[in-house]
């Protein structure tokens, strides 16, 4: 382990002019949730800054990264993300399991889709790594007046099972950039906690010397 | 791109970079022209950066070369257009210490980049004098490595493991001289080597010594896991499929070079019409299909052709007949549509199975193909049709209902026929040859997947084995090709023009794996060189959407078919995936038959379905081991 993050370190520092002490971190993130509820639209907003109103169905699974900062740390975000629809459900423990973070995704406009998602935190709860830190999204709230999910009522479930929440609009960017930084943040960045991994795929958690985080791409 | 806060320093920089963008648009093609330069900034170091000068999109304002890079047909863009003109044409920063390697093609002119997490950032067009400046400029800054495969290829070794692997053998003191050239050389050499047991025995050294740690490796797991949620069988058999890779390689199938299969005009209304008797008969079937194969249908001809390719229409009825025929079909249409307009609302709350169908069919209808003209704009009767015509499916076919990728299917036709009824029976034509893609258990998807790696392992041999060595081996970087037929892969005009070449059968069954296959081999050095793994690969192949060149990509298929029918000892069960006669043994032709016949029942299983396979035991004295190990269910 310490001799991979050496290795990690070196790799991103080596373009990098000398700097402050800084770590890397790497995890992965799923996002869960049923069809068309706005997991690509959250990612493509996070990763890329864009939004398309009918952005198009995904169809096996597309991977993404993107890095943010905090405070002295940089976090690497490897992010699956899946196809919603319960046909394709087979694939889904490939990509929670191993997963350090799950952002459950409901579409605020939809009681069903809150249903569907509460059975993916439970699916995540009984069959995930233990410590996975899962964030429950409610999307789509630039339709508040088309609202059908009740704010207290998917924050006190929120509660209730110890998830993050956030409602979010892909389209606004509201919460999008909080609720992965949130994340980011409940995350454990030190090699103890980072070497209790149940699935073997460790935390990539490294030391550098001479390593500048990167302003580029995070703290925005 | 995020913007700095800091002023960079310019190192170098080229005006007139033309860049296709990356939006999803199927419909037309647009492109930018900017500046690339490299700069350096204090915080994130050096780049590589690009931001556009102008937006266009007539791409035939541009010069000839460009053009000709470019997939045929483009239409305007809808004139309605939201703020797409401005996403269009982004911003784009690489930092070099992402840079995994770069791909030039067109004399020089045309520059693909890749990152490291498999980032493609396809085609700068260098309108303006080449890419020699750029490159060279960039070599002033990072080092490089020409791809000995692939001239067009270039590597940015990775630092930290290049310094790990040099350090490491010098501290073995095995080689007196220049040790890192020889421990590079003999890197890039690898591949080459016929000796299995070295580059087994080699990668075991660099695995050691790029620190992996000694507990499965991320994408492992994560391809496990793809493999065990894929399959029937739980128990593992990697060492199995290990012990058969390895065996493949001396007893492969010998392949004859490949031989040019030049592509042809498309079928034309006068061609068309000289196929017909004067009842409207279609003569000759066997000769049309093959001119439509060789260069599909003229655009104006489509809608008339596809009837007949898509089973809506037979090819020996008459204009009488079809007449007759289509107001069967009318009424049949309308009687299922019916079914489904008059379910009340009440009745629907007490139906979920179809309520369940109804939703996913409007979550998908509002999304399918919008970037086309036809789809465009708010309120878009179009999409009324798309939504009616899926729902009516529903009715045709309840128990497979709608799953997502129909829509992408749909779409072409119906911006084809324009008529609800006409596309309805030509997509149920669609959906008969690839309905198994849709199946509740995903058992279609499952063996196009093994097939394919099936075909590839004859075909394209290291890197059949390169992408089992990477968690790969299950082809599932392929799903969506295969899902939708390549519809998200091309522009509109592109993927008509390849289903119809792909509804002709010809030259054999499943030449959508050859496509596969042909589009593979165009990447096989990138995918292999950048070292890519699991998610790399399949960040690669996703970002190959709309710059797969159609033509040029067929005929290699086509190449890729006449190599296989003419190879010495192809296995047999890739001689049935393409509907070549097994051959048997083919080293004994004195064995029993009913050694023969055993064998002959063996395969046939294969295209049972997978279910049937698991208790199939393999002799590898037949020497048909790469099947065999296609064969292995547990490898998907």
């Amino acid at each position: 382990m310490t001799n991979l993050g050496s290795a990690m370190a070196n790799r991103s520092g080596a373009q990098r002019p000398n700097g402050t002490q800084g770590k890397i971190c790497q995890f992965k993130l799923v996002l869960l949730g049923e069809s068309a509820v706005g997991k690509s639209s959250l990612v493509l907003r996070f990763v890329k800054g864009q939004f398309h109103e009918y952005q198009e169905s995904t169809i096996g699974a597309a991977f993404l990264t993107q890095t943010v900062c905090l405070d002295d740390t940089t976090v690497k975000f490897e992010i699956w993300d899946t196809a919603g629809q319960e046909r394709y459900h087979s694939l889904a423990p490939m990509y929670y399991r191993g997963a350090q973070a799950a952002i459950v995704v409901y579409d605020i406009t939809n009681q069903d889709t809150f249903g569907r998602a509460k059975t993916w935190v439970k699916e995540l709860q009984r069959q995930a790594s233990p410590n996975i830190v899962i964030a429950l999204a409610g999307n789509k709230a630039d339709l508040a007046n088309k609202r059908m999910v009740e704010y207290d009522e998917a924050r006190g479930y929120a509660e209730e099972n110890g998830l993050l929440f956030m409602e979010t609009s892909a389209k606004t960017a509201m919460n999008v950039n909080d609720i992965f930084l949130a994340i980011a943040k409940k995350l454990p960045k030190n090699e103890q906690v980072a070497g209790a991994g149940t699935s073997g795929q460790g935390r990539r958690l490294v030391e550098s010397e001479g390593q500048q985080k990167a302003p580029g791409n995070c703290c925005k | 791109m995020d913007d700095l806060n800091e002023e960079g320093a310019e190192l170098y920089s080229h005006h007139g970079v033309v860049v296709k963008s990356q939006s999803q648009n199927r419909d037309d093609d647009f492109q930018c022209s900017g500046t690339l330069s490299i700069v350096e900034y204090c915080s994130i170091g050096k780049c590589i950066e690009w931001k556009p000068t102008e937006v266009s999109v007539d791409s035939e304002t541009h010069d000839q070369e460009w053009a000709m890079v470019n997939a045929v047909g483009r239409r305007n863009l809808p004139s309605n257009g939201n703020n797409e003109g401005q996403n269009r044409c982004r911003s784009v920063r690489i930092e070099l210490a992402d840079l995994k390697s770069f791909y030039i093609t067109r004399n020089m002119q045309r520059v693909t980049l890749m990152q490291r997490d498999g980032t493609t950032h396809s085609a700068f067009f260098f309108q303006h004098g080449n890419a020699d400046c750029f490159v060279a400029a960039l070599k002033g800054n990072i080092k490089t490595i020409r791809s000995r495969k692939d001239k067009h290829l270039f590597i940015v070794p990775d630092q930290p493991e290049s310094q790990a692997l040099n350090r490491s053998f010098a501290e073995l003191d095995l080689y007196t001289e220049n040790t890192s050239d020889f421990v590079w050389r003999f890197v890039k050499n690898l591949p080459h080597r016929p000796y299995e047991s070295a580059l087994e025995a080699f990668c075991k050294v660099t695995d050691l010594l790029l620190f992996r740690p000694p507990e499965q490796r991320r994408e492992e797991e994560v391809a496990e896991l793809l493999n065990r949620s894929l399959t029937l069988d739980e128990s593992p058999a990697n060492v199995a499929v290990e012990e058969y890779a390895v065996i493949q390689l001396g007893n492969g199938p010998i392949l004859p070079p490949r031989p040019p299969a030049p592509r042809g005009p498309p079928l034309t209304v006068e061609q068309w019409t000289r196929f017909q008797d004067k009842d409207g008969r279609i003569l000759e079937v066997e000769t049309l299909k093959d001119i439509i194969f060789r260069g599909g249908v003229e655009p104006h001809l489509r809608y008339e052709v596809w009837k007949f390719l898509l089973g809506y229409f037979p090819w020996d009825s008459t204009h009488a007949d079809r007449q007759k025929l289509r107001k069967q079909k009318v009424e049949e249409y309308f009687q299922m549509k019916l079914q489904w307009r008059s379910v009340t609302p009440g009745q629907e709350q007490r139906f979920s199975d179809f309520r369940e169908r109804k939703s996913l069919v409007e979550k998908d209808v509002t999304r399918t193909d919008r970037t086309v003209q036809f789809f465009a704009g708010e309120n878009n009767k179009n999409l009324q049709t798309l939504s009616d015509i899926l729902m009516t499916y529903v009715m045709y076919n309840f128990d497979l209902g709608y799953v997502q990728g129909m829509s992408d299917l749909l779409s072409p036709i119906l911006c084809l026929m324009t008529d609800e009824v006409d596309a309805f029976w030509c997509f149920v034509g669609f959906m008969d040859k690839v309905c198994s893609n849709f199946e509740l258990d995903q058992a279609g998807m499952k063996q196009q997947l093994q097939q394919l790696y099936c075909l590839l392992s004859v075909t394209l041999p290291d890197l059949a084995t390169y992408l089992e060595k990477h968690d790969s081996g299950n082809m599932f970087f392929c799903f969506r090709w295969l899902l939708v037929l390549f519809k998200r892969e091309f522009l509109h005009q592109d993927i008509m023009r390849l289903w119809e070449v792909l509804w002709t059968d010809l030259p054999c069954p499943n030449f959508h794996l050859l496509f596969c296959v042909a589009i593979l081999d165009s990447q096989q050095h990138i995918l292999t060189e950048n070292n890519y793994g699991f998610t790399e690969i399949l960040k690669h192949i996703n970002d190959l959407s709309l710059n797969i060149e159609l033509d040029s990509t067929v005929s290699k298929a086509e190449g890729i078919f006449h190599q296989l029918t003419s190879a010495v000892k192809l296995p047999d069960v890739a001689r049935k995936i393409i509907g070549l006669d097994p051959l048997g043994d083919p080293d004994g032709e004195d064995k029993n038959d009913s050694a023969q016949a055993t064998n002959v029942d063996r395969g046939l299983k294969v295209e049972e379905g997978p279910e049937s396979l698991e208790t199939v035991t393999y002799e590898p004295s037949t020497g048909e081991v790469s099947f065999e190990r296609s064969l292995n269910l547990n490898y998907l």
